[in-house]
């Protein structure tokens, strides 16, 4: 899997292509954890380009959106979509994780007052 | 493409009466055009006036009621919209028969066709072997070759299309002007003007044809004389036998089925978005149907019929195939053959017309059948049997004197560029699926976890099977879940043994392993996910696995320390 890691402003964003597993969620963790682990962070994690995740995935997403919150920051997933946007309803963590449906409405959620 | 959601009446939908009156026109129309068969049998075999009139209004009777009878549904037809028409396939042999023994052997020759389809129609699901997509997609393009090929016979100067050594600038010009028609009423007018584009080509052709001087004065002459309507004049049920035609008859009939499925195996995909494979009780019912229709042209003296691939042609172009076109149909075929000026005037619609509407049905078949051809996974031996099967569906078209060399009983097979193609894609399919097992173990050398490997592993194998592509891609990714919810179990790779099942129907991922048994729950587990647990997120793993297979089934034994989980893809 490729990790492209830019930002905006002070959000980072992260585009992730290929596919999150077991063998690449470590690439993934290494990136993210330092970036979750700020106070006050502000993450989006871009997926229009991910071809497909594992349970092992969903459950990193799920445990760096549960740090976010304890830190304070912001933590937005966008571009869920196919067979990714399948595994997040199946599983249900379509509710527990912050999706939004592009870039843009990602980086105005970040921006919103409040 | 138009798959059932483009279509405009679906099968059980009732087109308000305006509408159903244009389609049942088309169709109709059509089928008249077609009886310039029954006309050249009769020309051929050198029948009067009288008696051809007579062999006109019973086969346009045999054609409505075969009509009547696929619009039933299974077993007795098929329940959807098809169309009989004197079937040309049939015309070498008739002429034979007809020059041995007049109408009579002809009618007792239709009877005994009647009686060998009846008893084909209930061999036909044991050809399922027979016919894996790519067959099927063969099949359909060589309905949209043989269409196409009929059409260009049309733009000769005369009947005798191979001897042409230029075309009349007229007739290219009328071809023109009826193709532009419909295509202009299809793409730029579009909506419900589909339903009337093929009409509306018919009349400016025609109309063109006639100012332009291809329709000959005697004809018109003719035409004058006739009356609007008349008592058809049927010679009724004089029978006549030869056991030496028999085999002949169940040749033929053999071919006639064959052509008929082709025709269905249309009609089904057109109809359904879910088609997958042929639904061979859709196909009994429809050789069964064809049997009456022939039964009824041999107890009426008609020309024998069968299933019109041209208006399959048609549906696809109109996006109309509610079954009530069919009795209307029928109804006005059993009309026309009241009316000899109507009969008359459509067999006077110029050829150029004719091939300029038949190209335009080919366009839709042949796409289809290539989009149907590759909608599974090819590999060499699959796309061998595409390629050379269509190769051959050509030689009647372009070495036609071949015929005159091969053994008469022998010689409708080589009269029809479909059934040339459909019995090659067939042979071909058999001869070259020998030696393809529909096992596959994964190899040791194959890490379950290394996903790139498994999907490659996957798409190899599913090449060699003609798999569908989205079943083989949708495979891999659920048996990459579950395996990575093993590893989370801490089953390692030596413990895991995986094999891959496939038939036309199935693809099953057996999965061997030993440890703790992998939980599938039906139900969602509790999101409160603690994120240290491993065994939790297998447990949601087995959940998504679950989710994602048609059927999921598990075993064990040894005392519940080996475990069999099967992943079953439905195709």
């Amino acid at each position: 899997m490729d990790i492209f890691h830019s930002r905006i402003g002070s959000i980072h964003l992260l585009q992730l292509r290929g596919r999150l597993d077991s063998r690449s969620v470590e690439a993934l963790s290494a990136q993210l954890v330092p970036l979750t682990e700020a106070l006050g962070h502000q993450v989006i994690l871009e997926l229009t380009e991910l071809q497909s995740l594992t349970s092992t995935g969903l459950r990193l997403l799920l445990v760096q959106a549960r740090k976010s919150r304890e830190q304070q920051g912001a933590f937005v997933l966008c571009g869920v979509q196919g067979f990714v946007r399948e595994v997040f309803e199946l599983s249900g963590f379509v509710d527990l994780i912050p999706i939004e449906s592009g870039r843009k409405e990602a980086v105005a959620r970040m921006n919103a007052p409040g | 493409m138009q798959d059932s959601e483009e279509l405009l009446y679906r099968t059980n939908d009732r087109p308000p009466a305006g509408a159903l009156a244009v389609l049942a026109l088309q169709h109709a129309a059509l089928v008249l055009v077609f009886m310039v068969y029954p006309v050249a049998l009769a020309q051929a075999i050198g029948l009067s006036p009288a008696e051809t009139g007579s062999l006109l209004a019973a086969t346009l009777f045999s054609c409505a009621v075969g009509t009547l009878f696929q619009v039933l549904r299974p077993p007795w037809g098929t329940g959807q919209l098809g169309i009989l028409i004197p079937t040309p396939v049939m015309l070498p042999a008739l002429v034979y028969v007809g020059e041995m023994g007049g109408m009579p052997l002809i009618a007792g020759f239709a009877c005994v066709l009647a009686v060998a389809e009846v008893i084909l129609a209930r061999l036909l699901p044991r050809l399922k072997a027979c016919f894996p997509i790519e067959v099927c997609g063969v099949v359909i393009i060589g309905l949209g070759l043989a269409i196409g090929a009929k059409a260009l016979t049309q733009l000769a100067p005369t009947t005798r299309a191979a001897a042409a050594t230029s075309l009349d600038p007229l007739h290219l010009l009328v071809a023109g002007l009826t193709l532009a028609s419909v295509i202009g009423a299809t793409l730029f007018a579009g909506g419900r003007w589909r339903l009337v584009a093929v009409g509306f080509g018919l009349l400016v052709g025609t109309g063109a044809g006639a100012a332009l001087g291809l329709v000959p004065a005697e004809e018109l002459a003719e035409l004058q004389r006739l009356p609007w309507f008349g008592l058809p004049h049927l010679h009724g049920t004089e029978l006549a036998f030869d056991a030496s035609l028999v085999p002949i008859a169940i040749l033929l009939a053999l071919i006639a089925s064959i052509d008929n499925l082709a025709a269905q195996v249309g009609i089904q995909r057109l109809v359904d978005p879910q088609w997958r494979r042929i639904d061979f009780r859709q196909g009994t019912g429809s050789v069964q149907a064809n049997a009456v229709g022939d039964g009824v042209a041999g107890l009426l003296s008609g020309m024998p019929v069968g299933l019109s691939s041209s208006h399959v042609g048609l549906i696809f172009s109109t996006g109309a195939a509610a079954r009530i076109i069919a009795p209307c149909t029928a109804a006005l075929l059993g009309g026309a053959a009241f009316m000899p000026k109507l009969i008359e005037l459509l067999s006077l619609i110029p050829r150029p017309v004719v091939g300029a509407l038949l190209a335009y049905f080919a366009c839709y078949l042949i796409v289809s059948g290539m989009q149907l051809a590759q909608s599974r996974l090819l590999s060499d031996r699959r796309m061998i049997t595409v390629g050379l099967s269509l190769v051959i569906g050509l030689m009647p078209l372009v070495l036609p004197g071949l015929k005159e060399g091969l053994p008469t009983p022998l010689q409708p097979l080589y009269e029809s560029s479909l059934t040339m193609s459909a019995l090659a894609a067939i042979g071909l399919s058999l001869l070259l699926r020998l030696g393809i097992a529909n096992r596959a173990p994964l190899p040791a050398t194959v890490d379950p976890f290394d996903f790139e490997a498994l999907s490659a592993f996957f798409l190899r194998v599913g090449r060699e099977w003609g798999a569908q592509r989205e079943l083989i891609s949708r495979a891999a990714r659920v048996t990459g879940e579950a395996v990575e919810a093993l590893g989370l179990l801490g089953i390692r790779r030596e413990a895991i043994q995986a094999r891959l099942q496939f038939d036309e129907d199935t693809l099953d991922i057996v999965l061997n392993y030993r440890g703790p048994v992998l939980d599938c729950p039906e139900r969602r587990p509790v999101t409160g996910l603690d994120p240290d647990e491993d065994h939790q997120a297998a447990r949601l793993a087995g959940h998504l696995v679950r989710r994602s297979v048609d059927r999921l089934l598990q075993s064990s034994e040894d005392d519940g320390q080996r475990h069999q989980l099967t992943l079953r893809f439905e195709s």
